[in-house]
């Protein structure tokens, strides 16, 4: 279905159950090519679970799951052929030193050796030499996540997926390393990244989907989704009006001259209003991505508690 | 997959190396104990104190043949063989899926577009190299031993070899198990109590069937039931029931192993 659509990544009512445990309750998501897309929700929503059923690791119960138009079950071999993959747990068995694990990783794909860009990842990552010829048993897990991208991403791969590709990472190498993915981006390439981090997300993702007990509870581009939340505006006025009323805003709190202000959508009404009268301070609070999770989930929890 | 074997070897070699030596040592001291019995009359006569349950252990519950190598088949019955390279492969089993799962490190690799099947027979491969590397160390051991005492012309290398073959195939076959249980496990600890738990019971059964009557027909049920170095010897041929079983056991284990990895879900 992809591959006439022009996604990279399309799911569609797949559900998953680990015994007892409904995992997935029938995810939608539908990623373009070219895309960097967050993939964003708490502990045990579902996150890594979809992942894994989009690599072919594990099985759905329901539903489509395709990656490059191939199904991701069925199709998994030739995926992954096109296909690049950070896991969330970077682990390495066998006794490996760094290098014997990217030549292993590489002969695995049919490309044995070290190649020129296996070398540039390795600089611009910093993940120097010295540390490749150390046993990675005692990789520090900020080594041992470069050591992952670098196996992920030295093959140039047409997608990207990758369950926590910023954890553990120094502030540098994180910009480094989405410098990387602007560039896969460049290149035509399709980054599909799971993420904590949500300043991260903010920063190098164009789209996010939020995921909560393994169901989407919202996608959209990153910017529309915070244009369509609620903000929270301080006042301090001079001297308080009598009366408030402006669509779209609720008064919040109420302490003497300082009002806390809960404003949804066009900022303009407020504005206007508050012209007509004399402030003393004004506070307008950026809402970054992860403000806007948490009030998301603080949302929903009201609701499902009323 | 030559690349997954080698890697796995690899891991492997000390234990292997360790596992081979320590057989092939105590095979070589088996034949100076021989000696320092003092020959076959000795033994012969030192045997008939045998109680009967240690002479099941070692299968010899009809005495040992009256030759040197009857007294060599009867002693690779000791358990002392059977628990270093059953635990070798059972080792080499849980590392092949169960462990990889535990620890995570089996994501990074398969991801590589080869199909599941091609990463764990090479696994099962070394386990199998790993079994025969054992049962050839065991007959080194003896051969040696049997050239430095010089009772070489009393052995029957090509009997013994035919025990080894035999040895081969029990622990193929316990490797096997071993195998799909790991292959449909995602804990490497698991895998090594649920496999050593499977191999000692089964011991156990067979034993018992050996020394008390209403046990006697659950031996066919174990493995070790058609692992008889001594009457091989005695009887002088290839045991090809005994071949035929576990030979069996272990391919369908195996490629039962192959199949479930193949299938499962790989997650903890």
């Amino acid at each position: 279905m992809s591959a006439e659509s022009g996604a990279a990544i399309e799911v569609a009512g797949v559900r998953k159950r680990f015994g007892a445990v409904e995992a997935l309750r029938g995810v939608d998501l539908r990623v373009e090519r070219g895309e960097v897309f967050g993939f964003l929700g708490p502990n045990g929503a579902g996150k890594t679970t979809t992942i894994r059923i989009l690599m072919g690791f594990v099985r759905r119960d329901e539903g489509d799951a395709s990656v490059l138009g191939l199904d991701a079950w069925r199709g998994s071999v030739a995926l992954k052929a096109r296909v690049g993959f950070l896991p969330d747990v970077v682990a390495f068995g066998g006794g490996f030193t760094g290098q014997d694990f990217l030549d292993y990783a590489a002969s695995l794909r049919g490309s044995p050796g070290a190649s020129r860009r296996q070398a540039e990842l390795l600089d611009r990552l910093q993940l120097p030499r010295a540390a490749l010829r150390r046993k990675v048993r005692g990789y520090s897990s900020g080594m041992a996540k470069k050591l992952g991208l670098v196996q992920a991403m030295q093959h140039d791969p047409e997608a990207l997926i990758m369950d926590e590709p910023t954890e553990a990472l120094d502030p540098l190498v994180r910009q480094e390393l989405f410098a990387l993915l602007r560039e896969a981006q460049g290149r035509g390439a399709t980054v599909f990244m799971s993420s904590h981090a949500l300043p991260d997300v903010q920063e190098v993702c164009g789209r996010v989907a939020l995921i909560r007990g393994g169901r989407i509870v919202e996608t959209g581009d990153v910017d529309a989704l915070r244009e369509g939340k609620t903000r929270v505006m301080l006042v301090e006025f001079r001297a308080p009006p009598a009366a408030f009323d402006v669509p779209g805003v609720d008064v919040l709190s109420r302490e003497g001259n300082r009002w806390r202000l809960a404003v949804s959508g066009d900022v303009n009404g407020v504005v206007r209003e508050l012209a007509r009268h004399d402030l003393a301070d004004l506070t307008y609070e950026r809402l970054d991505l992860d403000e806007l999770f948490l009030r998301y989930y603080e949302e929903r929890d009201g609701e499902e508690g009323s | 997959m030559l690349s997954v074997f080698r890697q796995t070897l690899r891991a492997y070699r000390a234990g292997l190396l360790a596992v081979c030596a320590g057989l092939a040592a105590v095979s070589l001291v088996i034949v100076y104990t021989f000696e320092a019995f003092g020959g076959l009359e000795a033994f012969g006569d030192l045997f008939e104190l045998v109680p009967a349950p240690i002479a099941a252990l070692f299968r010899a519950q009809g005495g040992f043949g009256s030759t040197a190598t009857g007294y060599v088949a009867a002693d690779y019955r000791h358990p002392f063989y059977i628990i270093a390279t059953v635990a070798f492969v059972i080792t080499v089993a849980s590392g092949a899926v169960a462990r990889e799962i535990e620890r995570g490190s089996v994501l990074m690799l398969l991801a590589a577009p080869i199909p599941r099947w091609r990463y764990l027979l090479p696994k099962l491969a070394v386990l199998a190299a790993g079994a025969g590397a054992a049962a050839l160390a065991t007959w080194l051991g003896t051969f040696l031993g049997a050239a430095l005492t010089g009772i070489g012309g009393s052995i029957d290398n090509g009997l013994l070899l035919l025990t080894q073959l035999n040895m081969f195939a029990l622990v193929l076959a316990a490797g096997g198990v071993a195998a799909l249980i790991s292959s449909a496990s995602s804990d490497g600890g698991q895998t090594v109590v649920w496999s050593a738990g499977v191999a000692t019971v089964m011991y156990l059964v067979d034993f018992l069937s050996l020394i008390w009557g209403p046990a006697e027909p659950l031996g066919p049920l174990t493995l070790f039931h058609y692992y008889d170095p001594l009457g091989v010897v005695q009887r002088g041929e290839i045991p090809w029931r005994d071949l035929g079983v576990l030979f069996g056991v272990a391919a369908a284990t195996l490629g039962a192993s192959l199949v479930v990895f193949q299938r499962r879900d790989i997650s903890r």
